[in-house]
């Protein structure tokens, strides 16, 4: 089991965590994934408390806040998924994988990444045609195209193929082993 | 060849590709080259719609809350709680470990994080107190089972959603099965302690004073799991929506009354929040794509009348389901295991009269068991991990407290009053 | 949407090629247009001596709603079961056709839909890759249920009505004069009982199941819409059947529809009286004033949403030529 990724990849939850926040380019650069899944999240989570005030406080609710909400989340999965996924934090089984030789595990490494640049790929291609065939298609409250929230699932399949690419380079020459 | 994109699941899981990609792959390839009667680029319909579901949404709001809980300095007040309840007894820290385990699930509702947790904070102070390194990871890895079953455990939401049974109702299930849990490992712990001598972590019982006075501390954790319930009972909002209150009630607390929530908290809070939701979130996307296939072949119909042909008895059919669950739950990642078996079996035994909620209880307890035994376990590795404990001296100490496990779960498959009597309050 | 408008795909013709079609559905099995499909399906299958066999998935196991017309628009071996309005995102004035505050009784709107205005759009949804087998699979009227005695528009001001959270819906319910306000449907009864809403609206259906009439004790029969499913298969899988097998499911599809039709009024009649023996009373409305409310729905459609300008009055004359006809 890759450790990191403890099902839920709560890392330990004990206060270690609490590096002060480097503002600095170099931050934005290396977390620019997390920092777009944590804008979409906070919209998410600020919608839904906004409109239970409302019901609450003023008896009424924004007939639009569960569209944008769960539009919002949408993004923040699938570019959280991204930002995951540069970790290799996923969950996956290299326990039969590990008792395997040396040279196995390299080629298995190899072929297994292979794969997911391939599927990866594949995904993003076809989220091309997806979109191509249904930007029309409305979303049900606010009427605007439905490309608004699928793009973040093509964006997503881009950028993992991308980094299943680096993946791959860095099993052929052997660099960037450490990255856990 | 309807069975083979199952196939290529497990071919890929075991071949360490990520289990969401393993199952967007065997998906993929069968609406590519055995079915193409449905065009492959419609899996993004299934993808985009599964994913933007409100329901969904009561899960980054709660590992958001047990994670904001966690940097406001929940665990820690929630442990001085337990030792002024446990610290006198024969094993006292180990008591307080399982203890704090069940009461932890109030807030984090993740084994993993909890047994993570425990066993940075409670393993050392076990070592120093002479008991021995394998038994204290072995109570922290067990005791960590007990906290997905309380609510408000991601692992509950995530069933409700998949079998499509109320949320507050599997909320309302969790607690006396978790209890029991706790129950039988301490026992066990009980049981050990005695033969091996642990001495107590305090010198005698703490007095009502102490008492209430620790209680007065930890009293904003421990009501929170009784606050969600109450507002979902009463209608107050949905389960979504308490996760969102969940948020702004832990943000309150941390701030104002434990004053230990700082700013610098808030990013590793959202990256917690945003690891931990795609995460579980893309294995259960990926799930219902797949779930397309099996549907779109009929093999949960199949596999449906193949059970209902072997046995009528719901008796029989838990004990099969049980067993199977508990092999599969030895290879399956426990939340995987969960989100992919659910929908096969719930129509199994739904059709025997089993209440979908009670069967929702006995994966979840079973699926947890299976976190502690090889080869897979996830509990298991993480806190042997973290504890350095090599895994044969685990496996010697931890077997009692699987057997303590096995029976309560005996116990809530056979007494299904145990676990329905407060969801049907 | 993707073409395959007119071509004659003869491949199959005369060839015994089994076929396999999958319909999709959101209904539960005790509900009737489960039944239905069930019906039809095994009629067509026995008429086709096994050559069409059509999978029904009910409760939304497979794709629903948007997504079901999309498999579809997209040439997937799929029969899609839903809301004629859905038909709207490829031929927007389906939308005006089951607006609110249309028709008075069911026959109407069979009768609309034989309209060669009707038959039209059917035509420009078939060069979409949507062939329409049928739009009459109808289940009831959806009316405001309160506690308040509604007559006319000005009696809906300040009233706060559960409606699904769909902008048509919406649209109407504001339209007519109340506040429509969005919950899901397992909030219904729980949004009554607690005063989150003034009332909801809705079929007779809906209010026996959720057993809101323990709440709101008025239903005012605005027939504000018409609740009808219709069936949709791809235009290039239509073709490519023998002309025979197409001529088979068009005429079992539309069998099921009238049968349906007949069974919901016997069981609405069942439902209502059972309603009123629970003290609820029914009243009628100044059905010209709300069709006076509503008119701006229409105009949003044409004016915002594609509908084509002027089908709302082609519309309204179909309409007055069946009732005069009577
Ligand atoms: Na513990
Ligand atoms: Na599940």
């Amino acid at each position: 089991m890759r450790r990191d990724s403890s099902f839920l990849c709560i890392s330990i939850t004990i206060k270690n965590g609490g590096k002060i926040l480097g503002k600095n380019l170099s931050f934005v650069l290396n977390n620019l994934e997390d920092l777009v899944a944590a804008f979409f999240i906070s919209i998410t989570t600020i919608l839904v408390v906004i409109n239970i005030v409302l019901r609450y406080v003023f008896n009424s609710g924004l007939v639009w806040s569960e569209e944008v909400a769960t539009g919002c989340f949408v993004w923040s999965v699938f570019i959280g998924a991204v930002a995951v996924f540069k970790h290799r934090g996923h969950v996956g089984v290299d326990i039969i994988v590990k008792r395997m030789p040396q040279g196995m595990q390299k080629a298995i490494g190899l072929i297994t990444d292979v794969i997911l640049v391939a599927l990866n790929g594949y995904m993003s291609y076809l989220s091309i045609i997806y979109i191509s065939k249904s930007y029309t298609k409305m979303t049900p409250v606010l009427g605007i195209s439905s490309v608004y929230i699928s793009s973040s699932v093509l964006i997503a399949f881009v950028l993992m193929t991308m980094y299943s690419i680096k993946f791959v380079w860095q099993d052929v020459t052997g660099s960037g082993k450490e990255e856990k | 060849m309807a069975y083979l994109p199952v196939i290529i699941v497990f071919v890929l899981y075991f071949s360490s590709i990520p289990i969401a990609y393993a199952l967007f792959g065997a998906t993929i390839s069968y609406f590519t080259f055995l079915d193409a009667t449905s065009p492959a680029h419609l899996v993004f319909q299934r993808i985009i719609t599964s994913t933007q579901s409100f329901p969904l949404l009561a899960i980054p709001f709660f590992i958001m809350a047990g994670s904001i809980m966690n940097y406001a300095g929940i665990s820690d007040k929630l442990m001085k709680f337990t030792d002024v309840l446990m610290g006198h007894m024969t094993g006292g820290l180990a008591q307080v470990n399982v203890l704090l385990s069940l009461l932890m699930g109030g807030v984090s509702g993740s084994a993993n994080a909890d047994a993570a947790m425990q066993s940075k904070m409670l393993v050392p102070e076990m070592e120093k107190r002479g008991y021995g390194r394998a038994f204290s990871a072995a109570v922290t890895a067990a005791s960590s089972a007990s906290t997905p079953v309380i609510p408000p455990g991601i692992n509950l939401i995530i069933y409700a959603l998949i079998a499509s049974v109320s949320v507050t109702k599997m909320f309302m299930a969790g607690y006396v099965p978790g209890i029991l849990m706790a129950v039988s490992m301490m026992i066990v712990v009980a049981i050990v302690s005695k033969k091996r001598g642990y001495k107590p972590s305090r010198e005698k019982a703490a007095t009502f004073g102490e008492i209430m006075t620790q209680l007065k501390e930890s009293i904003w954790a421990l009501l929170f799991p009784f606050g969600i319930i109450a507002g979902l009972r009463m209608g107050m909002f949905t389960p979504s929506e308490a996760g969102a209150v969940a948020v702004v009630y832990c943000i309150l607390v941390g701030v104002f009354i434990y004053k230990e929530l700082k700013w610098e908290y808030a990013w590793p809070i959202m990256k917690e929040t945003i690891y931990g939701t795609s995460s579980v979130v893309l294995i259960i996307v990926a799930a219902s794509f797949f779930g397309y296939y099996l549907n779109w072949e009929r093999i949960p119909q199949h596999i449906t009348s193949a059970m209902l042909d072997f046995t009528r008895n719901p008796y029989m059919m838990l004990m099969l389901v049980n067993i199977l669950l508990l092999i599969l739950g030895m290879f399956l990642e426990g939340g995987a295991a969960l989100i992919i078996l659910a929908p096969l079996l719930v129509p199994v035994v739904t059709k025997l009269g089993v209440d979908p909620v009670h069967f929702g209880i006995i994966c979840i307890v079973n699926i947890m068991i299976g976190g502690l035994t090889p080869p897979f376990g996830s509990m298991m590795f993480t806190v042997c991990a973290i504890t350095e404990t090599p895994l044969g001296e685990f496996f010697k100490e931890v077997w009692p407290f699987i057997v303590a496990l096995l029976v309560a779960l005996l116990i809530v498959t056979y007494v299904p009053g145990l676990v329905m009597f407060l969801p049907n309050l | 949407g993707c073409g395959g408008s007119d071509k004659k795909d003869e491949k199959a013709a005369g060839s015994d090629k089994k076929v396999v079609l999958k319909l999709s559905h959101v209904f539960s099995p005790d509900e009737q247009l489960y039944k239905s499909m069930e019906l039809v399906a095994e009629r067509i299958k026995k008429k086709t001596n096994g050559r069409v066999e059509i999978q029904c998935f009910g409760q939304n196991q497979l794709a629903c709603y948007k997504d079901g017309l999309e498999q579809v628009a997209n040439g997937a071996n799929f029969i899609s079961v839903e809301d004629p309005s859905y038909l709207g995102d490829y031929v927007p004035d389906f939308k005006p056709l089951v607006g609110p505050m249309l028709y008075q009784s069911y026959d109407e709107y069979e009768k609309m839909i034989e309209t060669p205005l009707v038959k039209d759009m059917e035509k420009k949804a078939e060069e979409k890759g949507i062939k329409v087998l049928a739009l009459d699979y109808i289940f009831g009227f959806r009316n405001v249920m309160t506690n308040k005695v509604i007559t006319k528009p000005e009696d809906m001001k300040g009233l706060k009505l559960r409606t699904p959270g769909s902008k048509l819906f919406i649209d109407t319910i504001n339209a007519m004069g109340a506040t429509a306000t969005s919950l899901p449907f397992s909030e219904t009864l729980s949004g009554v009982s607690q005063g989150v809403v003034d009332g909801l609206e809705g079929s007779e259906f809906t209010n026996i199941g959720t057993k809101c009439y323990e709440h709101v004790k008025n239903v005012a029969t605005t027939k504000h819409f018409l609740g009808t499913c219709g069936v949709y298969i791809s235009t290039k899988v239509f073709n490519s059947l023998s002309p025979e097998d197409q001529k088979i499911v068009a005429e079992e599809f539309a069998y099921g529809g009238k049968e349906m039709t007949k069974i919901s009024t016997e069981s609405y009649n069942k439902v209502y009286k059972e309603l009123e023996s629970k003290g609820v009373k029914f009243n009628d409305v100044n059905h010209a004033a709300f069709e006076k409310a509503t008119e701006p729905v229409f105009k949003q459609m044409e004016e915002k949403e594609g509908a084509t300008p002027g089908i709302y009055e082609k519309l309204k004359a179909e309409l007055a030529k069946i009732r005069a006809a009577k």
